[in-house]
């Protein structure tokens, strides 16, 4: 079974980057809402560019998009093709973008929706990894990601497909409910 | 085939989990099916073990898991067990478990056989592996089947 079996590290690698990013920045950032923040906290950004940085000051990711505001009337946010740029261990960016992007009150909780592509970095000899689904959750306090409907992972060596993907960064456990269709290309001895 | 472990390999099955970084196997299950060139593997269960990313072995097991596999000079052989351990390093399958193999030029059964996939050679029987049964046919009545 020969072929580039490394997909799931991919995954996991990236997902990390986000998670470990956000929850730097939703402690930080000036965008959250503060728990007891009695009044109104609406806010609304055009062509914004966020950089979050982490403990160490560097790029934990950059986020960007036509449109960020908080939902009005509630604390929750909302991203109009928000586009994610998340550095690797190397300082290459995937890009991670949707149609639509929802952050819940606490900001534990981000939900990408509308064509999610995720995008390895692409100065790489061979062909970037590729992430595409229709819905990504990632939930950064339990280092959990989950895409409930079909999801494609391609990568130079292999193809993978299936239904209901779980990944849990903590225990570094991932889990694919259905539909598994695999093709893996043996890479030359 | 021989040819068989340099062409891509497809899997189907129902289910899959494991660990992102390959530190413990991936298993298949809710039904297995992996075709590589002329090799086509039917089980319940597929459970693979990794070395450096790459897939080194696979337990299958069903009830039964068969292999199918067209030899080199183009006859067909069809292995039945109810587990099969494949390690894709050595090209070795191994099958215990009330195993059947059966070729042009007969049958053999029992309880363990080993068949490399690159020379073709088989042992059956010996480490407590039972008896072995073998039916050969006449030449007269081997079916190009």
């Amino acid at each position: 079974m020969s072929g580039n079996w490394r997909v799931f590290l991919t995954i996991a690698l990236l997902l990390g980057a986000l998670v470990s990013g956000w929850s730097v920045w939703r402690n930080h950032a000036a965008l959250v809402a503060p728990a007891d923040d009695a009044g109104r906290s609406d806010y609304v950004l055009h062509d914004y560019e966020i950089i979050a940085l982490d403990k160490d000051g560097k790029e934990a990711f950059t986020l960007l998009g036509p449109l960020l505001r908080e939902t009005p009337g509630k604390k929750t946010m909302e991203m109009e093709t928000p586009l994610f740029l998340i550095p690797d261990p190397k300082g290459l960016h995937w890009t991670v973008q949707s149609k639509n992007g929802w952050v819940s009150e606490d900001r534990e909780h981000i939900r990408l929706t509308g064509n999610v592509r995720a995008i390895g970095p692409r100065n790489q000899p061979q062909q970037p990894a590729k992430i595409a689904s229709q819905q990504l959750n990632v939930y950064p306090k339990t280092k959990l990601a989950t895409a409930p409907g079909a999801v494609t992972i391609t990568q130079p060596g292999s193809i993978l497909r299936g239904h209901g993907l779980a990944v849990n960064l903590a225990n570094k456990q991932y889990e694919l409910e259905s539909q598994v269709r695999a093709r893996y290309v043996r890479s030359p001895r | 085939r021989s040819t068989d472990r340099s062409q891509p390999m497809d899997i189907q099955a129902g289910h899959q989990s494991g660990s992102v970084d390959y530190s413990q196997p991936t298993t298949l299950s809710d039904g297995v099916k992996i075709d590589q060139g002329t090799l086509h593997i039917d089980a319940d269960r597929a459970v693979i073990s990794f070395r450096n990313g790459e897939a080194s072995q696979a337990v299958l097991t069903g009830n039964q898991a068969v292999l199918k596999q067209q030899m080199d000079d183009g006859s067909p052989m069809t292995a039945t067990a109810d587990r099969i351990d494949y390690d894709m390093l050595a090209d070795v399958v191994v099958l215990t478990g009330n195993y059947t193999v059966t070729t042009q030029r007969g049958s053999t059964s029992g309880q363990r056989l080993t068949y490399n996939l690159k020379s073709g050679q088989v042992d059956s029987g010996g480490q407590d592996g039972g008896r072995v049964k073998m039916r050969i046919l006449p030449k007269s009545q081997r079916t190009q089947n």
